[in-house]
């Protein structure tokens, strides 16, 4: 899910990047010291765990755990996920430097959007909402990456085995693990640490 | 607060010894070096791209000729003149290769990502204690 540097056109590049720097003075706006440490611990955990690829196709998926980052970081998220890419991109070369802003985006809006719904649906259960996020986190970021892409290049889109087709495709069992992981983390994050999840809360009331 | 940290510490060392058990892992795209005139394109696990268009560039960035990759990746290319290769997949994957070049030396994997690791964890631990100094 990952672009590397030179697919996306410069002006996508650089509009994506802005977009991105706002993101971050967002997310680390008004951030406190004892956010830190979950913050860099949830940008370990992304780091490592969006390395692992899956072959699909002709393509390579990952996941991302984009709703689960949103949920548990809230705003900060987009900090977590930034840094997170900046190293995979500096030391692997996976995704690279100028799509970095893309990248960000793509998994930064999922994980704020899963942030809002998680903490507005709650009379739910725990499992279903962190399902709905986890599997939805997913899909946005591929709709995410279509749109880039489309923008960039509309032949991407030709073709019932267009790239974009495939894409999507592919992404549905990820989508459907995602869900399943997402639910389950955080029905076991609110029986041993409720706090986790009701600190977000407070944070979301306080901090707006 | 500190069996928080605990439980997140151990999640994220599960994850670390699950590294090396992975075989597929990451997708970097690689351009490698067969023959004069022949490369193979690659991710970084060793297994072929079967779907890269490449195109080649002479000297002065005219493209001199371009063609999909065959089913093991593969692509040959009229070598006089040649000077660089740029593979595209259309999935987000792009590699570049200048002829003559060995191919790019990655990072041991592993370790890097536990020294990566390492890190975060040095971070978390360091404001955790800040933080609960100042509470006391």
């Amino acid at each position: 899910m990952h672009i590397a540097d030179g697919v996306l056109s410069t002006s996508v590049a650089v509009g994506t990047s802005a977009v991105t720097a706002a993101a971050l003075v967002y997310a680390i706006k008004g951030m406190k010291e004892e956010e830190i440490p979950k913050t860099s611990l949830m940008a370990g955990v992304f780091f490592a765990v969006s390395l692992i690829s899956i072959p699909v196709g002709p393509s390579t998926i990952h996941p991302v755990f984009a709703g689960l980052l949103g949920v548990i970081l809230g705003r900060r998220a987009p900090l977590a996920i930034f840094v997170g890419l900046l190293l995979q991109a500096v030391l692997f070369q996976h995704g690279g430097l100028t799509t970095l802003g893309a990248n960000t985006l793509m998994l930064a809006v999922p994980a704020l959007l899963s942030y809002g719904l998680f903490y507005g649906m709650v009379k739910r259960q725990v499992f279903l909402r962190g399902a709905f996020v986890g599997g939805l986190s997913v899909m946005i970021a591929v709709v995410l990456l279509v749109a880039l892409l489309l923008l960039t290049d509309p032949r991407f889109g030709e073709g019932t085995l267009s790239v974009i087709n495939i894409l999507v495709m592919g992404h549905l069992p990820l989508a459907v693990m995602e869900a399943l992981v997402t639910g389950s983390a955080l029905k076991l994050i609110q029986k041993a640490k409720p706090e986790m999840l009701i600190n977000q809360g407070t944070a979301l009331s306080g901090s707006s | 607060m500190k069996s928080r940290l605990f439980v997140t510490t151990s999640i994220l060392f599960v994850f670390l010894l699950l590294l090396p058990a992975s075989t597929v892992f990451a997708h970097m795209m690689l351009i490698e070096p067969v023959e004069e005139g022949k490369v193979q394109v690659v991710f970084d696990d060793g297994s072929p791209n079967r779907h890269a268009e490449v195109v080649v560039f002479d000297e002065d960035e005219n493209e001199m000729a371009r063609g999909d990759v065959d089913r093991q990746g593969y692509f040959s290319y009229p070598a006089e003149g040649a000077v660089m290769l740029v593979a595209d997949d259309g999935f987000g994957h792009r590699a570049e290769y200048l002829v003559g070049e060995d191919a790019p030396q990655a990072l041991p994997r592993v370790p890097t990502v536990g020294a990566v690791l390492a890190g975060f964890l040095l971070i978390a631990g360091i404001f955790h204690y800040r933080v609960r100094k100042r509470m006391m």
